[in-house]
């Protein structure tokens, strides 16, 4: 057969893919930088912008907690008030939301610090794992914080972090699949005309949650779908079937303390201490902590960002020796989570934590 | 895998690769390499699967084979029974098993038997309808002494398994895709750039069109007890529409891919929505299933030749056996149903052949008493797709009653609704301006500035529409 034809087709077709990709490419970058990001409360998650409303409606709330599911889960507004301080001091509101992985989570701190909610003078925000951008990279909340900025740094964090190199080349090839996702203006239709509104899973969340506080078992109890009953049934299913692992974390856990870690200098660790200047210079006081039962690759990525950070600003709640009630089985819901029970001793302990930084600093 | 996944945008290239630079020497290599891909194809979704594809092209080619050498009458007749049953039986287990079972036990229920039934946690294999009924037409044809078997398997697995319309057709014949499959195949720029053509329009079909009014239509079908009379009957062109881009845009990619291979695939679609009754919209709709339906079930039956009551009787049991094809649902039988209704007073009165050639001839635009005919086929099988897209018969009812009951209410929210109809208008203004060719975009002779702008406008317009990869309607069948 002859290849002449055949060949032609192959480059002239190839051609014509890679001048729509950089004419794509061309068109979406005039086309955002002339409409510009959206903000954040239009794609940000719906419960969390509906659990920021509340939270700047209600003048004596000072306190609040900012993270992922960890924080949603785990920390109990009511205990940590009770327990920080005999006097009243402190009244919180939990602001986790499932999903605030770390570079979203800053995103969302900033947000907070340059408009800060009317009486609030502590931010409390978890340090946990770098993967989530995997399976999230064509939402709204992601596409907004993706750019070639935001890239560069967070390649950097990745190249710092951690991790073996297999991990580090599986993290950039998200992040970078996320920048192309949005600099090539796939899905940049939906994204720019998007507005979220909180959905009827997020209102009834917040309804019975306790001041944002909403451990797993309670939601299992209490939710209206069948579905997330399943849902949660089978997260939980690994630690009832394999009780081990919770022992094998709690010795990750011990182990960590003894190991050497690369010492992280990079962006990400950078962003977190101007967070702290940033909210310092506005009268709050930003104060970072490490949970508990955290993955190995979560583990590997924040415990040596914590150990970079200023010893007034940051809390190690991650320790088995010091707070074992938190790798108890009786306190535990799944192998990420502690339950309802170990969400009291958890915020107990965060508020003794963070009650003896402020002692310090006194 | 799905066509527009970023899976296939590795795989399709991968196989072109392989197909033509490396294999082009052997068309029984290269068949190999089409089986073999159609195969990760397929499994990709599931690869359990797999196996009643396997099942159904071993028994198939080996009643062919013996069907050739059979001498009498009887013995056909079996081995037609045995491919009969096998690709029936199929059908009947993952599709219609639970349906069957569910309606015997409510018909029993109705007079006051309770029954407790067994049914079965079973998933309906995607794509299980087509290559059935696609290797039942080859054993009937064989049957019929029409065509001759084939003794390669491979080539035979690869003709039953061929990816481009595996999983939503076209439902080929055997007459005209076997063939190809047996002689050489060469290279041909034309087609491959014409195959890429029709990919890119099918694509736009898809993702720009019938993704976006999926949005709509799924919440007005969800909210039809409240919506106002105007905005469901958005909803049903919505639908009429979506369904269209989604199922003709599978078909021009299907179409398009086959020819990047050297194969021709049917026609599947010829601007259904033009039609001017509906027996002109059932020769432009889906032509490959009711064609397969009039040479294997109406004209078996005895089709037109005999009695109004016959003809009666064979066009209800077409359509109702159609629609049931569609899903095991009773919603699918009454779809069936109205379009029997719709259909009969044609065919009783000998004029249902009436429309044979393109509306409006080569005119520019159609005749008053031409586009009131178009307009009323339109609604009429809009209506019907009432019963189609809703989930029970019930639901379908009371979203007919309320197109009527529900009263006019022009809002804000209406408005909403505007860039998608102006879509529709769009599309059905460039689908008229070239309708006497397979696909708007076929053959363009158009400067190649203007075809590169317009290539890229909708190349685009896929990329900024896109959101996450969404099947297409018609594997539910």
């Amino acid at each position: 057969m002859d290849k002449t034809k055949l060949k032609l087709f192959v480059r002239q077709t190839m051609l014509t893919a890679i001048g729509f990709l950089a004419l794509s490419l061309l068109v979406t970058t005039v086309i955002y930088s002339v409409l510009g990001d959206r903000p954040l409360a239009d794609v940000e998650s719906g419960l969390l912008t509906e659990k920021e409303r509340i939270v700047r409606a209600d003048s004596s709330i000072n306190t609040i907690f900012v993270g992922s599911s960890i924080t949603f889960r785990q920390i109990n507004p009511e205990v940590f008030d009770t327990s920080a301080s005999d006097s009243n001091k402190y009244y919180s509101y939990n602001l986790g939301n499932p999903g605030l992985y770390p570079m979203r989570s800053i995103s969302y701190l900033e947000h907070l610090i340059d408009n800060p909610p009317p009486n609030v003078k502590y931010i409390v925000s978890e340090l946990f794992r770098l993967d989530t951008v995997a399976v999230n990279y064509k939402s709204p909340e992601i596409m907004r914080i993706t750019g070639f900025g935001p890239f560069i740094d967070d390649l950097q964090t990745i190249g710092t972090a951690n991790f073996p190199l297999d991990y580090k080349l599986y993290l950039a090839t998200q992040y970078l699949r996320a920048l192309a996702f949005k600099a090539f203006g796939f899905g940049m239709k939906t994204y720019l005309q998007y507005h979220r509104t909180p959905r009827a899973r997020d209102l009834e969340r917040i309804e019975k949650s306790l001041r944002g506080f909403y451990p797993k078992d309670t939601e299992i109890q209490l939710t209206s779908e069948a579905e997330m009953v399943q849902k949660l049934v089978n997260v939980r299913l690994e630690l009832e079937e394999r009780p081990q692992l919770l022992e094998q974390r709690r010795t990750l856990h011990i182990d960590k303390y003894a190991r050497q870690w690369l010492p992280q200098d990079n962006p990400f660790v950078e962003k977190l201490v101007s967070l702290i200047r940033k909210a310092d210079a506005k009268g709050i006081k930003l104060v970072y902590f490490l949970p508990p039962l955290q993955t190995v690759r979560g583990l590997h990525f924040a415990y040596p960002i914590y150990q970079a950070l200023p010893v007034e600003s940051r809390i190690d709640l991650s320790d088995p020796r010091k707070f074992p009630e938190l790798y108890q089985t009786e306190n535990v819901f799944d192998l990420e989570h502690v339950n309802n029970n170990g969400a009291v001793f958890l915020s107990r302990y965060l508020a003794d934590e963070f009650a003896s930084l402020q002692d310090k600093q006194k | 895998m799905l066509f527009n996944s970023i899976e296939f945008l590795l795989f399709l290239p991968t196989v072109f690769g392989l197909y033509w630079f490396v294999l082009s020497s052997s068309t029984r290599w290269q068949n190999l390499l089409i089986l073999f891909a159609s195969y990760v194809f397929y499994g990709w979704w599931d690869w359990r699967f797999l196996g009643l594809i396997a099942l159904s092209t071993v028994v198939d080619y080996g009643v062919g084979i013996a069907l050739a050498s059979a001498r009498h009458t009887t013995g056909r007749r079996l081995l037609l029974l045995t491919s009969l049953a096998t690709n029936l039986g199929l059908l009947g287990v993952f599709k219609y098993f639970n349906f069957f079972v569910d309606s015997w036990v409510s018909a029993w229920g109705s007079l006051g038997v309770e029954m407790h039934p067994v049914t079965m946690q079973i998933i309906l294999p995607v794509g299980i309808s087509f290559y059935t009924f696609q290797t039942l037409s080859y054993t009937i044809d064989i049957y019929r002494k029409r065509i001759e078997p084939s003794r390669d398997l491979v080539s035979f697995a690869a003709f039953v398994a061929f990816f481009p319309q595996l999983v939503a057709g076209p439902i080929e014949r055997a007459s005209n895709l076997l063939p190809q499959f047996l002689r050489p195949r060469s290279f041909s720029y034309a087609d491959s750039t014409e195959g890429l053509r029709q990919i890119l329009w099918g694509m736009f079909k898809k993702v720009v069109i019938a993704d976006q009014l999926a949005i709509h239509v799924d919440f007005i079908f969800a909210n039809y007890q409240t919506l106002p009379g105007e905005i469901l009957l958005l909803g049903t062109v919505f639908f009429a529409f979506q369904i269209y881009c989604d199922f003709s845009g599978y078909s021009d990619i299907a179409i398009g891919t086959a020819r990047l291979f050297g194969f021709r695939l049917m026609v599947n679609f010829r601007y259904p929505y033009f039609a001017r009754d509906i027996g002109e919209f059932w020769r432009r709709w889906h032509i490959s299933l009711s064609t397969w339906f009039r040479d294997y079930l109406y004209i078996p039956l005895g089709g037109s030749r005999g009695s109004k009551l016959l003809t009666l009787r064979n066009i209800v049991a077409v359509f109702v056996i159609s629609g049931l094809w569609h899903g095991a649902s009773w919603t699918f039988i009454a779809w069936g149903l109205l379009h029997a209704m719709y259909f009969l007073p044609f065919i009783l009165s000998n004029s249902h052949r009436s429309y044979l050639d393109d509306a409006a001839g080569g005119r520019g635009l159609p005749s008053l008493r031409e586009l009131g005919a178009i307009m009323l086929t339109f609604l009429a099988t809009s209506l019907a797709w009432v019963f189609f897209r809703a989930p029970s018969l019930e639901q379908a009812a009371g979203y007919l009653a309320g197109l009527v009951q529900n009263g006019v209410g022009f809002n804000a929210g209406t408005a909403t609704y505007l860039p998608s109809l102006a879509m529709i208008l769009a599309l059905v203004c460039v689908e008229w301006s070239y309708r006497t060719r397979e696909f708007p975009l076929s053959s363009p002779n158009w400067p190649k500035p203007l075809r590169m702008l317009i290539y890229f406008g909708l190349f685009y317009w896929i990329v900024i529409t896109s959101k996450k990869t969404t099947e297409f309607i018609y594997f539910q069948f």
